[in-house]
């Protein structure tokens, strides 16, 4: 069958080796017997259609390339929305998924406002870094999940976790992370997290085709 | 006062005499130092002439450049040769360089100074003029990321300080926009420039100040190059030192329509670090023609390019920077743009030799594409990561029949002593030894 995969700004949230996710997912999708098209979307397109895909991945960027996004993604709100409730499978990962809480704190003095999909607020302080090799358990998966955490913020106000935290190489302090409601995977790991974690991206793959 | 810095100046030379003795690296006396004396570089007299360097990449190189044509224009210079670029390392060479009273001896300073440390180093002294060479994506694992890097080296700056700046690197100019006390080095359009951007990303696609679209005149490589914003005032400004034309199948630049310097080694870095080389040189009074003299032909001391002999095949080691990109980009460059027949190994071993990380997103940002080319005729993969390496390559269109790949790098070794034609062997000081030991 054939499979609409939409790769949102893919020229701007590309913080490290992202480019990965999109390149596994098309040849894992493809190995599977799918036909593959990929739409690649980003700040200057004036036409989305969220509902037309099977799959919507948005990788990392830097807190100021996020900002200009967020600002572009507010005009699809409603597009978004519609596709995330019929259970389009949705991967975001590092500070992509921030965009899709109540608000993003900045500091003492500026808030942005998110889009309002999931009940979350994000601190953001923009000066100490957190970073480290993260190794992850998630009650969906049949092992363990490994990857990079590159961020300055904290998500509060989030029930469903992804992922529990085991062990840190690095200066990461939380115990649970991410999030997970319905289709949609939202992490703080950054880069290729298809290539390094295979069972996840088999679970991905399973929930794509079975939603079509 | 005068106590204090005859205390710290005393103790600092002590140390080092001691530490010296003991075989320990340039950064302890400074650090004992500071403990006692946290703002002793406030009070100590330097020359006129300070000249630091700080940004992503070249920076020891250049600094080496910029102290090898002072020295040949009878200059006495002191700088951190040993390359300690936090603020330990810079307080130990130039309270070693002082007299008892506090003052340096040499006629000019010069270092390189990490870029998220320039905060620290730079907080009770101030260069009088700050070099910054660029800003790429560079052990995220410590840096966060380029526009942060900015933001912390940002912190150093105020308006006493020159700030001689590469034109050509979008992020990096923005220390200029709206500020008087600047200038730039550059290229000009080259004879090797594309017009495309062919890399795996390309971080000057969206303005650096404002985020809107980018339009490029040319590239020199990835996203270094002629640019203007769309929306804001944001441009490649006009160099005061400028590569006017460079060959690297020749091996030379020219400087400013009249200075010719012979490379030693051919790489669009070289040619970058020779040039703000020359700018330094320029700043500090040597005159023109001396300089060029002085770099024509220079070859680094710091063991970034190794030529070694495997049986009786030959080869050039080019020092990488795991979890630097770019750095990779232009060995990979080099390598295929070899008219021979050449294999090239490609060793991951320990990403990184000061902390712990297993990271590998870097990887995906490499452009390894360019590998396929037709003068290579075999790619050997080796160490702890070669399957990441493997999987990365799998995604190249190098057919699979040239590509190997080893765990073990004496197994890795033993196979290319087999084979015939050049060697380059692409990799990081973190593993550069392992390779060495192993090589005539």
């Amino acid at each position: 069958m054939k499979i609409n995969v939409l790769y949102l700004y893919y020229d701007i949230m590309n913080l490290y080796g992202e480019n990965g996710n999109i390149r596994i997912m098309e040849r894992m999708l493809q190995r599977a017997g799918n036909e593959v098209e990929i739409s690649r979307k980003t700040i200057a397109d004036k036409e989305i259609d969220f509902e037309s895909y099977d799959f919507i991945y948005c990788g990392a960027g830097t807190e100021n390339s996020r900002d200009v996004c967020l600002c572009h993604l507010k005009g699809f709100s409603e597009s978004l929305k519609k596709a995330y409730e019929k259970g389009t499978v949705m991967l975001f990962t590092g500070n992509s998924y921030e965009m899709l809480g109540k608000e993003i704190r900045i500091g003492e003095d500026r808030v942005l406002e998110g889009l309002g999909l999931f009940d979350f607020t994000v601190f953001e302080q923009r000066r100490n870094r957190y970073t480290g090799d993260v190794t992850m358990k998630c009650t969906l998966l049949d092992g363990d999940f490994i990857g990079y955490i590159n961020k300055c913020s904290e998500v509060q106000g989030i029930s469903n976790h992804l992922f529990e935290i085991e062990s840190v190489v690095g200066t990461v302090k939380d115990t649970k992370e991410g999030i997970h409601e319905k289709n949609f995977f939202g992490t703080q790991v950054i880069g290729p997290i298809t290539a390094k974690n295979p069972l996840f991206t088999e679970l991905l793959l399973k929930l794509i085709t079975e939603g079509k | 006062m005068k106590i204090k810095v005859f205390l710290g100046v005393a103790m600092c030379k002590t140390i080092r005499f001691l530490a010296k003795l003991l075989g320990r690296g340039s950064s302890l006396p400074g650090q004992i130092t500071l403990k006692f004396f946290p703002d002793i570089l406030k009070y100590i007299e330097l020359p006129d002439k300070v000249i630091a360097v700080t940004g992503s990449n070249g920076k020891t190189s250049t600094l080496e450049m910029i102290a090898h044509v002072l020295k040949e224009a009878g200059l006495k210079v002191a700088y951190n040769k040993e390359g300690s670029n936090q603020i330990e390392g810079v307080t130990t060479f130039l309270l070693c360089d002082c007299t008892l009273s506090g003052k340096v001896k040499s006629d000019i300073v010069i270092m390189e100074s990490d870029e998220r440390f320039a905060r620290h180093t730079f907080k009770h002294f101030k260069p009088k003029q700050l070099f910054i060479t660029n800003l790429y994506r560079d052990q995220l694992t410590r840096n966060g990321h380029p526009e942060w890097v900015y933001d912390v080296i940002g912190e150093c700056i105020d308006d006493s300080m020159e700030l001689i700046l590469n034109a050509d690197d979008p992020l990096v100019s923005k220390f200029g926009k709206d500020r008087a006390n600047v200038r730039y080095f550059g290229a000009q359009r080259l004879p090797m420039d594309s017009e495309e951007n062919t890399s795996v990303y390309h971080d000057g696609k969206y303005c650096p100040c404002c985020k809107a679209p980018m339009e490029y005149d040319y590239y020199h490589y990835n996203h270094i190059g002629s640019y203007r914003c769309t929306n804001c005032s944001h441009k490649r400004n006009d160099t005061a030192w400028t590569i006017t034309d460079a060959s690297l199948e020749e091996g030379y630049i020219v400087v400013n329509g009249k200075y010719k310097i012979e490379l030693s080694f051919s790489s669009i870095y070289h040619c970058y670090n020779t040039l703000a080389a020359f700018a330094a040189a320029d700043i500090a009074g040597v005159d023109g023609e001396v300089a060029a003299k002085a770099l024509s032909g220079y070859d680094l001391s710091s063991g970034r390019i190794v030529k070694f002999n495997l049986g009786k095949r030959e080869g050039t080691l080019l020092v990488s920077k795991h979890e630097n990109s770019i750095s990779y980009d232009q060995s990979i460059k080099v390598a295929a743009e070899d008219k021979r027949p050449v294999s090239v190994m490609v060793i991951v071993d320990a990403i990184s030799r000061k902390y712990q990380t297993y990271e590998t997103s870097w990887l995906w940002d490499i452009d390894f594409e360019n590998l396929k080319s037709d003068n290579i005729k075999e790619v050997v993969l080796a160490g702890k990561y070669h399957e990441d390496l493997k999987q990365r390559f799998s995604f190249t269109d190098i057919e699979e029949s040239k590509i190997r790949n080893f765990e073990s790098i004496p197994e890795a070794v033993d196979y290319l002593r087999q084979g015939e034609g050049y060697i380059y062997v692409i990799t990081c000081f973190s593993d550069k030894h392992k390779f060495c030991e192993l090589a005539e």
